[in-house]
């Protein structure tokens, strides 16, 4: 937010500036350009994926029967 | 009670234990899948994923849903090592699967010629839960195949549970239960195709809760040239895996679970001990048929 604001405010007087010294425009430019990368090297903080354990097991294992299936499981 | 419906590219079933309430059941599948559809698929150009992988490097506001879709991928390539991975889409499309199945399958493998990438890995993605956004570098693409769909399975029963009591629903041959199961269980039959008759070859199993998957590089096939290509691509060479095992299924605490399981399976140096160790049964089937049971399957008896 800090470095927004900065950057804004170099822009605010990179645009005074332009106006009453032309011949220093592209100066002023580059400064900003300067700040808006600064910005973009300050990351977001990432939340670790979840430190989840290897795939878990079911609370019991498939039984066999001799009922009529109600849908096939294979591959797609 | 069943019903058998079309989605994400392939067929569903749900099947209530209570007939009486599998409309209220679908009407609660639908809104899960369609959801899942617009945030998950690769196929569709205004899917929240297509728009995160045409991003070009830059971060990316996503939806709740899509947030957690990613979060359940990356969790998975964490807990598999890295085997299972959701940054091989650029390899995926490159290789022939660009579009919809149906569309592939059409294709003239004759013709058509596959293209190999290396594999970014999944530690690339950046995911921002506070801020609900993602960033991919430019150049990677997402593929979330090996656990959305199950993922909508997990999600779709626990919503139709809700409303219907007891539920199974099964998406492509990746089923999730809900709710308590039926005196006696679920009986599903184990096959290499999703798409094969239920009185067809292949031992019936009863399940009373969780999920259950089976992956095959039996039936999601294409060519290029002489070389026949399946979908399930090996994240340490960017080309389909090569396995002993041709079927594999497992039955886990969830879809999402069984899912990863069965699909690290086609790519781990010893799958059955890796299942066993987790406690995860499941039934594999090698190229030549021979088949193994591990962690309390049932040995077939047919």
């Amino acid at each position: 937010m800090a470095l927004a604001s900065a950057g804004a405010l170099v822009a605010v007087f990179a645009g005074l500036a332009a106006k009453a010294l032309p011949g220093h425009h592209t100066v002023k430019v580059t400064q900003v350009r300067a700040s808006a990368t600064q910005r973009q090297a300050v990351a977001p903080p990432l939340v670790p994926v979840e430190a989840a354990a290897a795939p878990a097991a079911p609370a019991s294992a498939p039984a066999p029967t001799q009922a009529a299936p109600v849908v096939v499981s294979g591959g797609t | 009670m069943t019903l058998t419906f079309r989605a994400l590219g392939t067929t569903g079933v749900i099947a209530t234990g209570d007939p009486a309430r599998l409309g209220d059941a679908c009407a609660a599948v639908e809104r899960e899948l369609t959801a899942i559809d617009l945030a998950c698929s690769r196929f569709r150009p205004d899917s929240e994923l297509s728009r995160v992988n045409r991003a070009g490097g830059e971060r990316t506001a996503i939806s709740p849903v899509l947030l957690e879709a990613l979060r359940v991928a990356l969790t998975a390539a964490r807990s598999s090592g890295g085997l299972v991975d959701p940054t091989v889409g650029r390899t995926l499309r490159t290789s022939g699967y660009d579009s919809t199945f149906r569309v592939v399958a059409a294709r003239d493998g004759n013709t058509f010629r596959a293209e190999f990438c290396s594999v970014p890995g999944w530690e690339t993605v950046e995911l921002d839960e506070v801020a609900a956004t993602v960033r991919v570098p430019a150049g990677v693409e997402l593929d979330l195949g090996a656990t959305a769909k199950a993922l909508a399975c997990d999600r779709a029963a626990n919503a139709a549970a809700v409303v219907a009591g007891s539920v199974l629903v099964s998406l492509g041959g990746d089923i999730a239960i809900a709710g308590p199961a039926p005196d006696g269980g679920w009986p599903v039959r184990i096959a290499d195709d999703h798409a094969a008759p239920l009185d067809g070859p292949g031992p019936t199993v009863a399940l009373e809760s969780g999920g259950l998957a089976t992956s095959s590089t039996t039936v999601r096939r294409w060519r290029s040239g002489t070389d026949a290509l399946h979908h399930l691509v090996d994240p340490r060479t960017g080309r389909p895996a090569e396995s002993p095992w041709r079927t594999v299924s497992v039955a886990a605490k969830s879809c999402v679970d069984a899912n990863v399981a069965s699909t690290a399976s086609f790519l781990l140096d010893d799958a059955p001990a890796w299942l066993e160790a987790r406690g995860l049964p499941a039934r594999l089937v090698s190229i030549g048929g021979g088949r193994a049971v591990v962690a309390g399957w049932p040995e077939d008896t047919e």
